[in-house]
Order: C-alpha cells, then sequence, then structure tokens
C-alpha cells in the first residue's frame, strides 16, 4: 500500500492485482499483444528493407498484415470463447469437484457460493468460507486450462492453416499479375501486323508453385511471418 | 449432467489456475513443435520440395521463437518476484495474498520483458538462426 510509487510502479501492481482475479484474461491479452508487437517487428523489418523493390515490398506488408490481422482476430474469438465456455461448465454446475456436497451441484447454489452470498454463507456454509475459495479457484483453473485449449488451437492449427491458404492466394494473384502484364505488353516491331494479339492467362487456383520461383528473392518472405 | 473430478484433478485445476507467463508459453510452444511444421509438410498447395523447405523453416523457427520466449519468461517472472521481494513494487489493495500478487507482478514483467526482446533480439535471431540451418540442410537451395 504505497502512495509513493511511482507511476509505471503503480500500473504494474495494478495490473498484478487484475491478474490475481482474471488470470486466464490477462494471459490471454498478453499473447495477442505480442502476437500483434511480433506482427509489427516483422512489418518493420520489411518496410526497412532497402534492397526490397517498392512494389514487392507495399505486397509483402499487405500480405504480412492481412494474415496477421486475419490470424490476430481468429485467436482472440478461440481463446476468449473457450475462455468462457470453461466459465460457464463451473457456473452450470457442469463441471465441479467431486469433494462438493450432491445438494450443492445445481447452479443457483454454484452461483450463490461463487458470490459468497450472505445467507447462504451463514446458512448452508455455516460460516466456512473453505468452498467459496474452492470453487473460485477451481472456476478460474477451468477458465485458464480453456483458454489455454483455445490459444492452442487458434495458434497452431487454425492460423498456420489460413496463413498457408492467404500466402497461395497472394501468390497465385501476384502470378497471374505477373503473366497477365508479361502477355499484354505493346508487340514487337518485329511482329507481324496481321497477327492478333495473344488473350490474357488465367491462373487456375491452386497453382502447384514450381521449385525454383519459391528461391526468388521476392517470394519466400511471407513464410517469415510470425504466425508461421 | 454434472461431471465431477478427484480431489487429485481438482488440486491440478487450481494449481493451473496460477499457471506461469513461461509455462503458459511452453505448452503452446511444444504443441506448436508438432502441428506447425506438420501444417505445412502436409500443404497441398505448393509442390513436395516447397512443402519440405517450408516445413523445416517453420520448425526451426518455432523452436527459436519457443527457447527465447520461455527463457526471457523466466528471467522476467523472476525479477517480478523479487521487486515485490524487496518492496520495490508494493500492492495497492490491502489484504492481498502476497504470493499472489507476486505471481501476478511476475506475469507483467513477463509480457513486458517479451515485449522487449520481440523487438530487439527475435527478429535477428530468428533471421540469422534460418540462414545457419536452412544453409545446413538445403545446401545450394537457397539465395
Amino acid at each position: 500500500m504505497s502512495a509513493q510509487q511511482s507511476l509505471w510502479k503503480q500500473k504494474i501492481a495494478k495490473l498484478a492485482e487484475y491478474d490475481i482475479q482474471h488470470h486466464a484474461s490477462l494471459l490471454k491479452w498478453t499473447t495477442l499483444i505480442i502476437w500483434a508487437c511480433s506482427l509489427a517487428a516483422e512489418v518493420g523489418t520489411f518496410a526497412a528493407n532497402k534492397k526490397l523493390p517498392p512494389k514487392e515490398k507495399s505486397f509483402i506488408i499487405k500480405q504480412e498484415l492481412t494474415a496477421g490481422g486475419i490470424s490476430l482476430a481468429i485467436m482472440y474469438l478461440l481463446a476468449d470463447s473457450f475462455e468462457e465456455a470453461g466459465k460457464r461448465l463451473v457456473d452450470k454446475a457442469r463441471l465441479l469437484p467431486g469433494e462438493l456436497p450432491p445438494q450443492w451441484r445445481n447452479p443457483d447454489a454454484v452461483r450463490k457460493i461463487l458470490k459468497a452470498d450472505a445467507d447462504f454463507l451463514k446458512t448452508a456454509l455455516k460460516g466456512n468460507r473453505a468452498w467459496i475459495e474452492k470453487l473460485v479457484g477451481f472456476r478460474k483453473g477451468v477458465s485458464v486450462v480453456a483458454g489455454t485449449i483455445g490459444t492452442i488451437i487458434a495458434f497452431n492449427i487454425t492460423t498456420p492453416l489460413i496463413s498457408n491458404k492467404i500466402a497461395s492466394y497472394f501468390q497465385n494473384r501476384s502470378l497471374a499479375q505477373k503473366v497477365n502484364m508479361a502477355t499484354s505488353s505493346p508487340p514487337s516491331p518485329n511482329t507481324p501486323a496481321h497477327l492478333p494479339s495473344p488473350a490474357p492467362i488465367t491462373i487456375p487456383a491452386p497453382v502447384r508453385m514450381p521449385a525454383p520461383l519459391q528461391a526468388t528473392p521476392t517470394m519466400p518472405y511471407y513464410r517469415y511471418s510470425p504466425f508461421r | 449432467m454434472t461431471f465431477t473430478v478427484g480431489p487429485r484433478i481438482t488440486q491440478q485445476i487450481m494449481k493451473t489456475g496460477s499457471m506461469s507467463s513461461s509455462v503458459h508459453r511452453l505448452w503452446i510452444g511444444s504443441t506448436g513443435l508438432l502441428t506447425r511444421p506438420a501444417i505445412d509438410y502436409y500443404n497441398g498447395d505448393v509442390d513436395k520440395e516447397t512443402r519440405k523447405y517450408s516445413a523445416a523453416k517453420t520448425a526451426v523457427k518455432v523452436a527459436i521463437t519457443v527457447f527465447n520466449g520461455i527463457l526471457t519468461r523466466i528471467v522476467a517472472e523472476k525479477l517480478g518476484i523479487w521487486m515485490v521481494k524487496k518492496g520495490i513494487i508494493q500492492p495497492l489493495s490491502k489484504n492481498l495474498d502476497a504470493v499472489a500478487f507476486a505471481n501476478g507482478v511476475a506475469t507483467v514483467t513477463s509480457f513486458l520483458a517479451t515485449v522487449l526482446t520481440t523487438f530487439t533480439l527475435d527478429i535477428p535471431l530468428i533471421n540469422s538462426g534460418l540462414n545457419f540451418t536452412l544453409d545446413k540442410l538445403f545446401p545450394g537451395q537457397r539465395k
């Protein structure tokens, strides 16, 4: 309890106190912010890279931001919904500690225990707060486990799958644009005038990328994404 | 219908409620080491050679970020707990559990340290780690 603490120490203490009550939520938000920072660092690296031509740079940055934005949104949705589902399991008395007496294994009694209802504490619990601490701790634990599972699914399964799809979409689009530009360029003076100009080529998706294309300086950058 | 869990699992679940940031990262990282390279390896949108290359690249990158992330968090958590013990950071509210507060500070300091290392260490480490490992694994295939 110190009023003399500097502002940054007060902020850390405030966040730490929030963490005591909402650990799952803080873990979720810190993971999301670290991801966003990772994305910013990655994009910043590309933006500062002088070897990249401006057109390629803009393409890579757009690609990174799109994949990153979608991944962040999905991660938030999954982690948050899993965390809430975990809390609901306890609130609705679907998952409880086996030690809890059978007469309290219903949503109403669970709500009263979790809220430390004064009447319930006096009559049913006979002033013993041990059940309150146990159930509050159990609910917190279930929400952390569920939130972590949600984060793992988002981080390690959904995001890489989506990143691959987005990278492949961007690459196919870039390849199609390059081919179209090459075919729609003005005819050379040696080309006979009576021959029709070739129609633009469209690339059907998905395109199997030839291996040498991956080794060109402009293509592999999406592989460095923090979301991969 | 109510599912109940035994006393040992109840204790474990309650303990998980104060899971440290480094353990959280360890869970995400260790599962990521298994799934993320596998997803790249079975990516149907690219040819077999690219898939191999991409899976190796992802594995190296995940390993570096996990190692770096966990190490940073462990050090920062210890620093946070030390700061509480020395009274450098004190609770704002009365009657707080000292251990829970110290763990809370540890979570916050590990977060701040990870943000810092993300900008300063992660990118150079990933780049040099990738260059070194992939040159060994795929000699002559990289420019």
